[in-house]
This record gives structure tokens, sequence and C-alpha cells, in this order.
């Protein structure tokens, strides 16, 4: 046990000293997902600005700002202005592009509401009347009870039928509730006490029908992943793949020296030496990962990024970074003792990992691949540990869920390290 | 300290060894003893099986025919048993250069099977023997080269190891650092450890070793004390003269 603690002190003292090391370990993969997930931003999470102008101040407007915030794509500005020129800026504001669209809440709207509400209540008992909120089309004067919404041009039909058909939903279901409300305090004391005494606040006004959002994949995602969510995890894969090259590259070091021979000549077993210098491989990526992790919950959200989100699965997580640090060591391990020389892994080291994290999703994700390209990022592990962060972030998957992928890391350390074995029996035998 | 003839450390016998499916051997029916106590000087040109032997003998690599012994242990069949006697001394720094001089020490001190403050103790006095008390803690990188090789050999001592392979332990370095590596090892030698020798530079082998062995082309070509070997040739002064008589005075390749 003495041998093993020592030479993993040993590794992490000499990767502590080795600045160019430090470098790529942590200050390239945490400027990586710093860079990638504020580019990917605007693609992955499409983020529509939104100005409301609310000329009116009453419930209309503040119902109007409440709904359209609780999307988490859509940030909106509301501005309460009267007498001013609010809703000549906003339409110049969505032509200069500063918003996709802009809603303008005229004065007096909620009391030209609430106006209607009681002439229809008075009218209730001896008339009818269908009072509902539609689209008026371009050109007919509006008047308070009229909400206008300006388009930026570029926006498509489909979304714009959209906006104006959940504003229409919205404006309803005002009216219907100002309505009910009327009719409850109002004139219908008898109407509403005789039918079994209820009572306005007997009206929870939970919708009866609802609408499930699911995402059509063949992925199985219960939630879209975020800039933040596809960027943290893969790009701290990749910050551990790396590792993958100073291990070899130290492995060359000990073989040029004879370090290696040294220590084949003395009375320690070579799993020993190998458990010691993976040991402090797996402290580091540890270290690293949490780093990259620590980037994505408190940084990020600084530049504007919603927060990375770790999930309630920290087991999961831990395996499938101890899977992929396994997983990357073998890699550097082979690397190490196939390659000839310290130049041979420099070149070849970062080449594969950068193919083979182009391959696995890291950069554009498997998701978004074509088809072809799906199929053929299954032989790259950084593709079987980003699934296993899926099954946790995405799939709502728990520990027994991120196995398969965790078997499939490890195999791959396992058989990485055997033809090690092999190369290395092969040269020094002869 | 006197040599012990009756108790040989190092039994090499028939040693013969083939890489891969090739016929020429690198090293063929190689017999020799090192006696306890010995300096033995184990001397060829490049290419002559001298480091393929070593690899044999520091158990790094199998004999295709013949055995070695080490005070009796096979190191074929008990090589863990052979390694706890042993210490190989590379000829390239085999140290952690990012690492101090005193890390260096403690963790190959470690690896031999040392621990607590048997193992203080005996950094301690290796520093002190290779006057590396001033630079115990420096990065090994920043030393200088004499500093590199006496802690290199410091590394291979600390477990009083029965027999130590030191392969040319003196390249590269200038004349006063030669000297004084050389005195340190007739003392390593004086203090009990058997001490394995290869070098290119004749006149070191005849100043200190108390026994030679040249061979070329993997074959054993004479051995025993320098000053015999050079009295019983006819035109050599020395042990070079001698050298390059039975070697030949063509290039190695």
């Amino acid at each position: 046990m003495g041998k093993l603690i020592t030479t993993l002190h040993k590794e992490l003292l000499i990767l502590m000293r080795d600045r160019a090391g430090l470098l790529m370990l942590f200050a390239m993969p945490a400027v990586l997902v710093f860079v990638v997930c504020l580019v990917q931003e605007k693609v992955l999470n499409p983020t529509t600005r939104v100005l409301v102008v609310d000329n009116d101040r009453g419930v209309i407007g503040r119902t109007i700002s409440e709904g359209l915030a609780s999307s988490t794509h859509i940030e909106v500005e509301t501005r309460s202005e009267t007498g001013g020129d609010g809703e000549a800026e906003a339409k110049r504001a969505v032509n200069r592009g500063d918003y996709q669209f802009s809603i303008v809440i005229p004065q007096g709207c909620t009391g030209f509401v609430r106006k209607q509400v009681e002439t229809f209540v008075s009218m209730i008992v001896t008339s009818s009347s269908n009072g509902t909120a539609r689209t008026l089309p371009p050109g007919e004067n509006p008047g308070p009870g009229t909400i206008t919404v300006y388009f930026d041009p570029s926006v498509q039909g489909g979304f714009r039928t959209a906006i104006l058909s959940s504003l229409s939903k919205v404006l309803l279901c005002m009216e219907y509730q100002i309505k009910l409300d009327q009719l409850i305090a109002l004139g219908k004391p008898g109407q509403a006490e005789a039918h079994d005494g209820i009572g306005k606040d007997d009206f929870n006004f939970v919708p009866w029908l609802g609408i499930q959002e699911t995402y059509a994949t063949e992925f199985g995602f219960i939630t879209m992943p975020t800039s933040v969510q596809q960027n943290v995890p893969a790009w701290a894969l990749f910050g551990i793949f790396f590792i993958s090259v100073p291990m070899a590259g130290s492995l060359i070091k000990e073989r040029e020296s004879k370090t290696l021979d040294r220590l084949m000549s003395m009375p320690v077993s070579g799993f020993t030496l190998l458990a010691g210098k993976i040991g402090a491989y797996i402290l580091v990526c540890g270290v690293q990962f949490s780093m990259i992790f620590m980037i994505g919950k408190f940084l990020l959200p600084l530049a504007g990024t919603q927060p990375f989100v770790m999930g309630t699965q920290p087991l999961a997580i831990a395996l499938i970074v101890v899977a992929t640090t396994m997983a990357a060591t073998g890699y550097g391990i082979m690397l190490g003792t196939v390659a000839r020389t310290y130049e041979q892994t420099a070149v070849l080291g970062p080449i594969s990992i950068v193919i083979a994290a182009a391959l696995g999703g890291v950069m554009v994700p498997v998701y978004l691949m074509p088809e072809p390209m799906q199929a053929l990022s299954n032989i790259s592990p950084f593709s079987w540990a980003l699934d296993a962060f899926y099954d946790i972030f995405l799939r709502g998957g728990d520990l027994n869920a991120v196995v398969p992928e965790a078997v499939s890391l490890f195999t791959f350390s396992a058989i990485t390290i055997t033809i090690a074995w092999i190369a290395m029996k092969f040269k020094r035998l002869g | 300290m006197s040599v012990d003839k009756a108790n040989p450390v190092l039994h090499v016998k028939s040693l013969t060894k083939c890489y891969g499916r090739s016929r020429i051997p690198a090293v063929t029916d190689l017999d020799f003893t090192v006696d306890k106590g010995e300096i033995f000087g184990f001397l060829g040109p490049n290419g002559a099986g001298k480091t393929t032997t070593i690899s044999i003998m520091a158990t790094l690599m199998k004999p295709t025919r013949g055995s070695v012994s080490i005070c009796g242990v096979d190191i074929v069949k008990n090589p863990l048993r052979a390694r706890k006697l042993i210490s190989l001394v590379p000829q390239e720094i085999a140290l952690y250069q990012e690492l101090t001089g005193r890390e260096n020490l403690h963790y190959f001190g470690t690896m031999y099977g040392l621990k607590g403050a048997a193992l203080e103790r005996k950094i301690a006095m290796a520093l002190e023997f290779f006057d590396l008390g001033g630079v115990a803690d420096h990065p090994v990188a920043h030393c200088s080269g004499g500093i590199k090789r006496r802690f290199n050999i410091a590394c291979g001592i600390l477990h009083d190891p029965v027999l130590v392979f030191l392969d040319e332990p003196t390249v590269g370095m200038d004349i006063h650092a030669r000297n004084a590596l050389l005195d340190q090892i007739q003392n390593l030698s004086a203090r009990g450890s058997t001490i394995l020798y290869t070098t290119h530079y004749m006149e070191e082998a005849e100043k200190i070793c108390s026994r030679v062995l040249i061979m070329d082309k993997g074959v054993h070509l004479a051995s025993g004390p320098p000053s015999e070997l050079i009295e019983q040739s006819e035109s050599c002064r020395n042990l070079g003269d001698l050298f390059l008589n039975l070697t030949g005075k063509h290039l190695a390749n």
C-alpha cells in the first residue's frame, strides 16, 4: 500500500509541477467550455426578445408580461408609459431588430374591458352578448380594447400565428375571468348562492384540460438540452480525455530515461506502478471535472446563460467520471506504449482525441447530426460517456441507467491496457 | 573490502539470448562469476551484447538459454527475490527531473521496500556519502550533469544492494566530476557492495576494476585482472591497447 500511495503522490507532484501540462488539463477545457457555451447559446437556446409597452398599467398588461416571462425561451422587457411616444419607439425598436415583436397595450384597456363586462352583466338577464377577443385586420382603427403587436418582418408566419393565437387565448381567458368575477361579486348573489351556496373563493381556476409537451426524438429526452447542459459535460469529457496526452508523454519519458527499466528491476509489481499512475490521474480528473461543473454553475450565468443543473444523481455522475478517466488513462497507456517517441504522442494523441470528440458529439451534439453520422458516432467513447450524461440530465435516468455506458468505458479501458501490456511484453522480451 | 572468491555473488552460466525469430544470438554461451566485494568491469564495444546481458541479469528480459543466479537465487525462477538483491543504475539519468533529489531518493527508496525512519536514515546517509546535502531540495532538472549522476547512483544504493549494475556512470562528465565519482564508487565497494561496471573508458576500468571481462558480438573474449591480461599480451601497454587488439580497430556498427 505504501508503494502505491508513494507512486500516486509522485505522479501528483510531477503533474503539479508541469505548468504546460496543467494549462492543457485545466485552462484549455475551462476556456473551451466558456467560449463554446456562449457561442452555442443562440443555436441551442433560441430566445425571443419581446418588448411589452404597457400604457394601461392594469391587470391585462401585468398578466401578459408575467405569462411571457414565465417561458424559458422568451426574454421580456416591459415599459410602462402614459402619454409618451412608447408605441412609436416600440415600432422603431422592432424595426431595428432589437426585439422580435412588441406588444402595445393601450391606455385604459383594463377599464374598457371592465366597462364592457359591466354592460354585459347588466344585459345578461335580458339578452345575450358574445364579446370575445379577436384579431383585427391590418388597417382597422384600434380602440382602447385593441392590443397592437408589431412584428419584425423576418419573423416567420408560423411563429407569428402562434404568438397571435396565444395572445388571443390569454385575452379571452382574462375576459371570462373578469366576467366571472363581476357575476359573483356584483350582480348575481341570488344566482351564485342559489347554486348550492358557491362563492368566488370556490373557483380555484385550475384548468381542467392540459397540454403535455414532449419531444419527438429518438433520443428519449424529457427535456431538450440547453447550450450549458450540452457543453459543460461534453467539454469536461474532452478535458478528461486530454489527460491521455500527458500520461502517454510521462510513460515515454520514463521509457526513454530508463526510469522504467530501473522501476521494473525493483521489487515492485507493474500493477502497483500502473495503479498509482491511474489513481493520480483519476484524482486530477475529479478536480478537473468539478472545476468545469463549477464554471457551468456559477461563472457562465454571469455571462448570461442559464446555470448548469447537476441533477440529483451524483453517484451516477461519479461513476461516469471514473469510467471515462479509466478509458482515457487506458488510451494514454496504450499511446505511451505503442508510440516510439514523445513527438509521436504529441501529434497522434491530440489528433485522435479531437477526431473522437467530434465524432462523439462534443462539438456538434449527436442528436443534431445526420443519421449516418449518428450511427458512426457509436464507435467513439465520447459518445458513450455523453450518452450517459444525457441519461442523467435529459432522460431523468439514475445510477442503473448509466451502467451500460460505464461498462462500455471500462471495457475500452481494459482493451487498451491489454494492448499496451502485449506491446510492452513484445518490446521488452524480444 | 576484500574479495570473497568462495561465494560468488553473480553466477552466469551458458547465457544465450536470441531476439524474436533471429537466428543470430545477441549473446552466446556467456560464462562468468563476480565475487563478493568486487568491482567487475564488463567491457565491450557498441553492439557487443553488454546491454542485453545486463538486462537479463537485472530481470528485465528472459534468457533464451542458460542461467543467471544472484547469491544463489535463480533470476528466472525467483525474479522478485532477485530484485531485492540488486540495483540497476542505467547510463541515462533515470530520475524524475521535476522532483527534487530528496523526493527521488524517497520515491526509489520506498519502491525498494524502505519506509519510515529507516528510509529517512538511508536518505541522509546517501546524501552525505555522495556529498549532495546542499542540493537535495533542488529539482533534479536544475542540477548539473555531475550532480545528476551522483543522484542517479544514490537512488540505487539506498537499500544496500548485494549487487549494483553501474552502466557507464561517468559518461559525459568532466575530469573533476569523473574522478570524484570514481572515488565514490570505490568507497561504495569498500563499504561492501559488489559492482558490475560497464564503461567505454578503459583507463577507468584499469584503475578501479579488480577483474574485467571483454566481450564482442555476444562472445566472451577475455577475462581476468587488468594487470594480468595486459601482462599476458605481447604488445599491449594498457587495457585500451588490449581492448583494441581483441575487438579489432575497425569502427563497430
